[in-house]
């Protein structure tokens, strides 16, 4: 009996299950659309992989169809929601709002989607409407956040953005975009200066380890719309390490012993020695 | 022991008639095993009644739609709203939550219940943008836990988060991943993401001085 709950536990300790390692973590790519160009009408916009690029589509992702559109009637100042894409080659079309796919796109632009970063393909401009692809920034310094501007009004041809007394974007040309820049979070005051004399003060609440783009859009009377957009959100306080979530009770055993075998190897070597020792006594009396 | 003749032999009670009686030895291991065996099992039986061992009955939360369309119009569930229970049907996982904050260390607070996930409160709300973080114990010191199951998650499975708005989010598993503790990918894990998604952390791998020494991560994103 010693034996076998010996053997037992040699096989318990030999069945060790095996850490599967797959790719990395960044397996997916991130696209949004906009719809910046204040003299476009309303579109729809497609996201599509390109011909021949090799694009694969993961099971967990968007299946981009150019049939279907990946924004709909989006009109000016209008920006998707992120998707989730696989890395590779994509063509972004905009299309009249309701036409069909095959229409000709207002505005094209090709795109390459690599893994981890993400992307905001906008219609700029206002004669000649182009497509422009965006990097977006999804990491800050660490507890910091990250905001940059977006210039896309026609009223203004350039605007000049303070957070706090922090200069984000002084006399940003439209339409174009500034880089990201790190800032304390909390409540700030965006002081937003478009037009000589046109200042307004919009407040805001930008949480740490999340980025920001802050939209300028023409307004009534002349007065700049201004939106704040989360580009990507992380943690309020980044936890150090990873978690302590177990104690060990179904640690590397054989699926043969089950949980609660454990303390019968035990009651087995109790056993055994009382028999043992019985015997024993009993021998040691009887060869004397 | 000095022989000595027959009646003078102190009378002892493994003794009959004067010699060591087998059947009363026997009785008598027997009886000290019994009283071993049984003490032995009501130890086991107070650890699995300790209130963070017992298992409850697990509470199920009923999962709005098997088809899981209801995560788009819940995309935006409002701010104060709260993750109150998951739903991984493919694990028979149905739990409700409670909230982590970080030890003293920084370090995620694992669970206080054995049977109950947790949600970190510094991560966002589920179905808001960015990587809502729930953790759960894979076992207890007798056997599985809440979160035994999760290393099973396959890339397309799902899990529903219901929010105390009465929403409810799905997601679905992109990733499984395992991570040695001692180099684990915080930005992974922990980082800004444009989109709403879901990690699931419990630990895995070989178990040494008290501790796993290796961290499951699933990585989920909003179900299509």
């Amino acid at each position: 009996m010693v034996a076998s709950a010996a053997m037992l536990a040699c096989v318990a300790v030999a069945a060790h299950p095996v850490a599967a390692n797959a790719d990395d973590t960044s397996t997916v790519g991130w696209v949004r659309l906009a719809q910046l160009s204040p003299t476009m009408t309303p579109v729809d916009g497609y996201l599509s992989p390109s011909a021949g690029s090799g694009t694969q589509s993961p099971q967990n992702t968007q299946s981009t169809q150019s049939t279907q559109p990946a924004m709909t009637h989006a009109t000016y100042g209008t920006m998707s929601q992120y998707q989730p894409v696989a890395p590779g080659g994509y063509t972004v079309a905009m299309r009249g709002a309701g036409s069909p796919a095959t229409a000709n796109p207002l505005a094209t632009t090709q795109l390459a989607v690599a893994a981890g970063q993400a992307y905001t393909v906008a219609s700029f401009g206002t004669s000649a409407v182009k497509l422009q692809v965006l990097n977006d920034e999804l990491a800050a310094p660490a507890g910091m956040a990250g905001i940059r501007v977006i210039e896309a009004s026609r009223q203004s041809p350039t605007a000049s953005v303070l957070l706090g007394t922090q200069s984000l974007a002084a006399n940003l040309r439209s339409p174009g975009a500034s880089p990201y820049q790190s800032v304390a979070p909390g409540m700030s005051a965006l002081v937003v200066t478009t037009k000589a004399a046109t200042t307004q003060t919009v407040s805001t609440n930008l949480a740490a380890n999340s980025t920001y783009s802050v939209v300028i859009l023409d307004g009534a009377e002349d007065v700049a719309r201004v939106l704040v957009v989360n580009d990507a959100s992380g943690m309020s306080a980044m936890p150090k390490g990873g978690v302590s979530t177990g104690f060990g009770g179904t640690a590397e055993k054989a699926g043969a012993v089950g949980s609660g075998a454990q303390t019968v190897p035990a009651l087995w070597v109790i056993l055994a020695a009382a028999g043992f020792g019985v015997v024993a006594f009993t021998a040691r009396r009887r060869f004397r | 022991m000095k022989w000595q003749p027959k009646h003078a032999r102190p009378h002892q009670w493994f003794m009959k008639d004067g010699r060591p009686s087998l059947g009363r030895v026997a009785a008598a291991a027997l009886g000290v095993a019994a009283v071993v065996g049984v003490t032995a099992a009501i130890a086991r039986g107070a650890t699995t009644s300790t209130p963070a061992a017992k298992p409850p009955a697990p509470v199920v939360v009923p999962i709005a739609s098997p088809t899981g369309d209801d995560a788009s119009a819940s995309s935006s569930p409002t701010a104060d709203a709260r993750p109150v229970s998951i739903d991984i049907p493919v694990i028979n996982v149905h739990t409700t939550l409670q909230t982590l904050g970080l030890d003293g260390s920084g370090a995620l607070q694992p669970p206080t219940n054995l049977t109950e996930a947790g949600w970190y409160t510094g991560s966002p709300v589920p179905g808001q943008v960015g990587p809502a973080v729930i953790a759960g114990h894979v076992d207890s010191f007798n056997g599985p836990a809440v979160f035994f199951d999760v290393k099973q998650l396959n890339p397309g499975d799902r899990i529903t988060v219901g929010l105390s708005s009465g929403q409810n989010v799905t997601f679905q598993v992109m990733l499984v991943k395992h991570y040695p503790k001692t180099d684990f990918p915080t930005a992974d894990v922990y980082g800004a993401r444009p989109d709403p998604e879901l990690r699931l952390i419990t630990c895995g791998g070989a178990f040494a001085d008290g501790h796993y020494l290796d961290n499951i991560v699933v990585y989920a994103t909003l179900a299509k």
